[in-house]
């Protein structure tokens, strides 16, 4: 899996530059951030842009992810495809994520 | 014109990966869009998950088959094994979360959306066992316009 973080100050910014974030890759994805939030950053970022499928798996370690960085803390994805934003809409975790176009350090 | 495609993987999550593309594609030859591609393949690698995780097991003796078949205008999907029984019940109206972001972030559900993902992205579901062998079946079809 390969997962590019950046950390500058209480600012967590991750590259997840697989095209795949599902059950195999998954489990691996939610625990390198969860080592990362809340205790070293408050605020991560994610750029999702080479994501062409995301299943439930996915959402569910993105929803790990929203837990973990709480209510004060920031959780935004970048970047999200088209098609994978079906996905969302489909779950409705639309209305509880932070999306950006893209990725802003 | 009817295209048949016949697939099979070993029994682990590394490997769901190869069916999806394929599904993918199909879908995308039968004339779906991006995102009803899409749909499709997040059904069959919610199904084929199912089976690795709960039929088979990660890395267990077993194998997945996947048949396609893609027509103008819809796919229909066969996917079999010889794993353990589903609970047919599974597929009878299962729903997808209510997400109320009122409520706090701790009743966010983190897993538990297959079946009712597999529901909601596919027009007809339907799982049977017969003589030892799991099969299910998925369809869609691209919506035909009003005139």
């Amino acid at each position: 899996m390969k997962l590019d973080i950046e950390l500058n100050g209480d600012n967590a910014f991750a590259i997840f530059d697989e095209p795949r974030l599902d059950a195999a890759s998954s489990v691996a994805f939610r625990s390198e951030l969860l080592a990362i939030v809340p205790n070293q950053a408050s605020a991560l970022a994610i750029d999702l842009s080479a994501v062409t499928m995301i299943d439930s798996s996915g959402i569910g370690a993105l929803v790990s992810l929203l837990k973990a960085v709480g209510r004060t803390g920031e959780l935004t994805l970048c970047g999200v495809q088209d098609p994978v934003m079906a996905m969302f809409e489909m779950t409705r975790m639309d209305k509880i994520f932070s999306f950006k176009p893209s990725l802003d350090r | 014109m009817t295209k048949f495609t016949h697939l099979e993987i070993q029994s682990r999550l590394e490997n769901v990966a190869q069916l999806g593309d394929a599904v993918r594609k199909a879908a995308l030859a039968c004339g779906f869009d991006d995102r009803a591609a899409f749909q499709v393949e997040l059904a069959l690698v919610e199904a084929v998950t199912n089976v690795v995780r709960h039929a088979i097991g990660d890395g267990g003796e077993g194998t997945v088959a996947l048949e396609i078949r893609e027509e103008e205008g819809e796919i229909r999907l066969a996917l079999s094994d010889q794993g353990k029984a589903m609970d047919a019940g599974l597929f009878d109206a299962p729903s997808l979360p209510e997400i109320d972001p009122e409520r706090g972030v701790e009743a966010y559900p983190e897993g538990g959306m297959g079946i009712a993902l597999i529901c909601a992205a596919m027009d007809d579901v339907e799982y049977e066992r017969v003589d030892g062998t799991n099969t299910l079946r998925l369809v869609k079809s691209i919506p035909r316009p009003v005139s």
